[in-house]
């Protein structure tokens, strides 16, 4: 893959938005480069096309009272939760390009997760029917993603630094599931720019 | 002409439809998004593959539309 790096550091969910649906443009038009994007989001909670009221378990009012917005989005899947620490990754990528299969594409992302996080000794791996990153039961890493044109943009969310009492506002993904992340299983910080350099790799080796 | 929900992968039977961009009697161009639709975790946009008219929507918002199944007509 021909890809260009843009880290936009911690950036609103929103602000984020609109710089994806740039690149996609641009990708559209000018076909010879991709672009993969890293950011961290201040605390916000994320509703996909297949959200379920009952999977947000907090009101409005007591969410707005901790500072967490509340954003209804254009991805598939259900809700989700993004803070700082959390490593999220929007690859904008012209599918047509590699395979226009969506499937295939959510197989790629988990494994370009699962590779990483078994170089810094994490034993992560996919669950069947269950589109994410795990470790054992519980989970390390969300995947949700929009397509236009076979152009990707959303994608996913690593929670490597970030707390995690956020995500028991909600029913993650729609399941009872418990999250987990890099520094809880490692009992240390990972170094974030480390880790996005392992990610940066595991997409160039497609 | 008749506007198929398409291919979207080699294990994908089916999506839902998530939102209608366009109705009927709305004029569209070659290319422009007409629906989206989505699957799992991904959600989808359809384009119009002529210009004209939209003559029939043929599936709302919440169905579960097979891949190759008609969901719009475009004159």
């Amino acid at each position: 893959m021909n890809l260009k790096i843009i880290d936009l550091g911690l950036i609103d969910f929103n602000k984020a938005y609109d710089k994806q649906l740039e690149l996609l443009n641009d990708v559209y038009k000018n076909r010879h480069s991709d672009y993969l994007i890293f950011c961290e989001h201040p605390q916000v909670i994320t509703l996909g096309r297949k959200s379920k009221a009952e999977n947000l378990l907090k009101s409005e009012s007591f969410l707005k009272e901790k500072g967490i917005e509340i954003i209804k989005t254009s991805r598939g899947g259900d809700v989700t939760y993004h803070c700082p620490g959390q490593l999220v990754v929007y690859p904008v990528i012209d599918l047509k390009k590699t395979f226009k299969d969506l499937h295939k594409y959510f197989r790629f992302l988990e494994s370009v997760i699962i590779n990483a996080l078994a170089k810094i000794n994490i034993p992560a791996v996919r669950k069947q029917g269950l589109t994410g990153v795990w470790v054992q039961e519980k989970k390390i890493a969300s995947i949700g993603i929009g397509v236009r044109r076979w152009i990707t943009f959303h994608g996913a969310a690593i929670n490597l630094n970030n707390d995690l009492d956020g995500f028991s506002f909600m029913k993650p993904c729609g399941l009872d599931v418990e999250m987990t992340s890099a520094k809880h299983l490692l009992s240390q910080d990972v170094d974030r720019e480390f880790f996005k350099n392992i990610i940066i790799e595991e997409f160039n080796n497609y | 002409m008749e506007i198929k929900l398409p291919t979207l992968g080699e294990n994908i039977l089916s999506a839902s439809i998530s939102y209608w961009f366009v109705k009927e009697g709305d004029s569209v161009k070659k290319d422009v998004d007409i629906v989206e639709v989505s699957t799992d975790k991904a959600s989808f946009n359809v384009p119009s593959e002529v210009e004209g008219t939209v003559k029939q929507i043929l599936a709302k918002e919440g169905d579960i539309v097979e891949v190759g199944q008609t969901i719009a007509i475009i004159e």
